[in-house]
């Protein structure tokens, strides 16, 4: 029999933990949302005493949406199709739910039923954002700044809320709902039968089907509705109120799987590092430090079955969603080209972003064992560095992938090995300041927690300088493409040259600089 | 005698195919101070995680004062307490917050235990921590956090697994002044640890856990009969484990 007020307290309590106390007790989080407010209610007041200017962003992104063949409801859409794959995402993988290991080690040795626990779990899923509201008023800002109105800047926070919550409460339903049924393949069928009806539709009409919108569109709405001027505010909130009525039928579906849940359907997230190597140690070709490193680091990651087999499917899926936006929407004309190769770019840009920070905030959790055993850190640096810079280098591949196909531009591809040297110096920017960062610590402490809140705030400021890069590459890539065959061809040969010797020189300086710092110096 | 605790015949292979119990039984009567001892990767984290629910067994199956972990989570769970072997807390969560959220679920009143918890807050030189976010504490202040809550919640059963890892000598002495006056009032202890010299003078019985089984249990004497032994039971240990 599950009891409203323990799951009432679990609640609570982990809301605190997970929202609350971050922000209102920490002086990064006092700090943030002193800084959003702030930002928020001065642009806020500007609007209303009309001193901001008339012409909103939005106002001048809307005619290359149009030429996209975009509008609010088709970008709906397009998320809720992105929220189908992900459906069709978790439940191929099929794990077991994750859980803080505080939450599985302590709170489940303590005398609640399984079920009590998840509910608090989807209760605090659910209030967790609205407690984290003043850090979304980032996302009000945006709004505001895109709309150039409050009202809507903050609609669409709560539009961002609802798409948070509405996408752990998609992965927590169906995880449960494969755990307890068993089944799994019945409903990949039904979410791909779904989406390949949808793409078809999508192609022969040459329009966003709205059965991509089927499952997810409340959800989807909540976000792209609000920034919309063509939709009233009465109808934002109206959207905002069927995203809530979705997420909560989600919310209502998945408390009653979780009543006959079982503790091997909880796992605690370090068990997701052990699966990690479930396909086996990489293999490390013994001999110099130097092979041992960069076997480790290097090869054993970017030449791994797994890494190359996600690297085609990412090819393959950016081509062919080249190919049908060529279908659908047609060779987009100039206007929308310059809005892509500024979009795309970035998007992909803060994607790479993401990944390297958290490449590094792997490689740097034993820092201290490499400072404590490895003589020379060059190798280190050169491997880490290595790694990113093909990242960068797969980032582009996926992105210049699709929009050869797309815009009919198979020039683009040979502007690939540009990215090799820039993604080395970006690399080398980031590695440089977090390890000079990380070096500033105890040794010991390192053991324990890796990267702290200092060096993860940095890396936060670092976007700016990645995603800089990765669009000013493409900007020139973009700039190139129109060149003679030759031309392009020779720039991408001297690209792969001048990157060896790069790489080795700045391998070499940060080596010494994550050796010596703070040891000589 | 009661039986606070009975381990029958408990079996646990994990995913990866490591079979970590193969039929591990033992009974534990109240009052006693039970040491389950054994080296690293023998079974007894296994063993403590599902006496306390966090495993699952493969066969076999737990009582708590004859209530069945599997059948009759909740009862059995509140009976007891437990300490993890790592120190993970909610690290966003003040002392004085976690304490009160532990002790809230057993739907104990704060006020209730309020001159309890400053005396253990105090014993453990927590009493400048009380309102420090848990991240901020050192490895060995968080394991005298867990160990606070697991006695706070007033715990027939006591499951600790290396509880004293990290703790500072002064906190060593007043867990053990506090296990043993709880055990006095009838509450009874599951310890797991690798400091055989503390098992030795401090557990009323030992168990010694090797490869999935219980190898060899009995009072401190009795575990020395068994291996013909009149030297330390570090020596002994190493006699039984090595065969």
């Amino acid at each position: 029999m599950t009891r409203p007020r323990i799951i009432l307290h679990v609640a609570w309590y982990l809301v605190k933990n997970r929202a609350i106390n971050p922000f209102l007790k920490k002086r990064s989080g006092q700090i943030l949302l002193v800084l959003i407010t702030g930002l928020f209610l001065i642009n806020s007041l500007q609007y209303l005493i009309g001193e901001a200017s008339s012409r909103t962003v939005l106002d001048a992104v809307r005619p290359y949406l149009h030429g996209l063949g975009l509008d609010h409801r088709s970008i709906a859409v397009l998320i809720s199709g992105f929220l189908i794959i992900y459906t069709i995402y978790t439940l191929i993988k099929g794990k077991p739910i994750y859980l803080r290991e505080e939450e599985y080690e302590v709170l489940l040795s303590q005398p609640i039923g399984l079920d009590e626990f998840m509910l608090a779990n989807i209760i605090s899923i659910l209030i967790s954002p609205l407690i984290l509201t003043p850090a979304f008023f980032g996302l009000a800002l945006f709004g505001m700044v895109f709309t150039g109105d409050p009202i809507r800047g903050i609609l669409g926070m709560f539009g961002g809320l609802i798409l948070l919550s509405g996408t752990i409460m998609v992965e927590i339903l169906f995880k449960l709902a494969v755990r307890k049924t068993g089944r799994k393949l019945p409903l990949i069928i039904l979410f791909i039968a779904l989406l390949a009806a949808g793409i078809t539709h999508s192609l022969i009409a040459r329009t966003y089907s709205l059965i991509l919108g089927i499952p997810y569109m409340p959800i989807a709405a909540s976000l792209v509705y609000p920034f919309s001027k063509s939709v009233s505010l009465t109808g934002a909130i109206a959207v905002l109120f069927l995203g809530y009525v979705e997420i909560g039928g989600l919310s209502l579906v998945a408390s009653v799987l979780s009543r006959k849940i079982d503790i091997e359907d909880l796992s605690p997230r370090s068990t997701v590092n052990i699966k990690l190597f479930e396909g086996g140690i990489p293999r490390i070709k013994y001999g110099s430090p130097r092979n041992i490193l960069y076997s480790y680091l290097f090869t054993s990651r970017v030449l791994s079955s797994k890494h190359l087999l996600g690297l085609t499917i990412l090819l393959s899926v950016s081509g062919l969603a080249g190919l049908a936006a060529r279908r659908l929407i047609g060779i987009p004309g100039d206007a929308s080209i310059a809005f892509i190769e500024i979009f795309i770019p970035m998007m992909i840009g803060m994607a790479l972003y993401t990944l390297s920070s958290h490449v590094l905030a792997m490689d740097l959790r034993c820092y201290w064992l490499y400072r404590t055993y490895v003589i020379d850190m060059a190798p280190v640096a050169g491997a880490i560095i290595s790694k990113l810079a093909v990242n960068s280098v797969e980032a582009a591949s996926i992105m210049l992938i699709g929009l050869s196909f797309y815009m009919n531009k198979i020039h683009l591809l040979l502007m690939i090995p540009y990215y090799l040297p820039a993604g080395i110096a970006g690399a080398a920017i980031q590695l440089i300041t977090l390890s000079y960062l990380a070096s500033k610590r105890q040794v010991i402490r390192e053991t324990t927690a890796g990267i702290y809140s200092v060096e993860g705030l940095t890396a936060v400021l670092l976007e700016i300088i990645i995603i800089a890069v990765f669009m000013g590459v493409s900007s020139l890539a973009f700039y190139l493409s129109g060149q003679p065959l030759p031309v392009l061809v020779a720039g991408g040969i001297i690209s792969i040259i001048v990157s060896y010797p790069l790489l080795r020189f700045v391998e070499r300086i940060i080596g010494d600089i994550m050796t010596y710092y703070d040891v000589l110096i | 005698m009661v039986n606070a605790l009975v381990l029958a015949d408990l079996y646990k292979t994990y995913p990866g195919g490591v079979m970590a119990l193969r039929g591990l039984s033992l009974m534990i009567n109240e009052g006693e101070i039970y040491g389950l001892i054994g080296p690293n990767g023998a079974g007894k984290s296994t063993t403590l995680k599902i006496t306390v629910g966090l495993l699952k067994p493969d066969k076999g199956g737990v009582l708590i004062y004859g209530k069945s972990v599997m059948r009759n989570r909740i009862e059995a769970l509140k009976l007891t307490s437990y300490v993890p072997e790592n120190p993970v807390v909610f690290k966003n969560l003040t002392v004085k917050e976690f304490l009160r959220f532990i002790t809230g679920l057993r739907s104990i009143k704060w006020e209730e235990i309020i001159d309890y918890a400053e005396y253990l807050v105090e014993g453990f030189n927590l009493s400048e921590k009380e309102n420090t976010m848990l991240y901020q504490l050192s490895r060995g202040m968080l394991q005298k956090v867990l160990v606070t809550a697991a006695f706070l919640v007033r715990p027939k059963l006591m499951v600790m697994d290396e509880p004293m890892a990290g703790m500072d000598p002064e906190a060593q002495h007043f867990f053990k002044k506090e296990v043993k006056r709880l055990v006095s009032r009838g509450a009874t202890a599951l310890i797991s640890s690798h400091l055989l010299d503390m098992v030795e003078r401090f557990c009323t019985r030992v168990g010694i856990i090797n490869k999935g089984r219980l190898v060899a249990e009995g009072t401190i004497e009795e575990i020395k009969k068994i291996a013909s032994e009149e030297s330390s039971l570090e020596e002994v240990f190493l006699k039984i484990v090595k065969g």
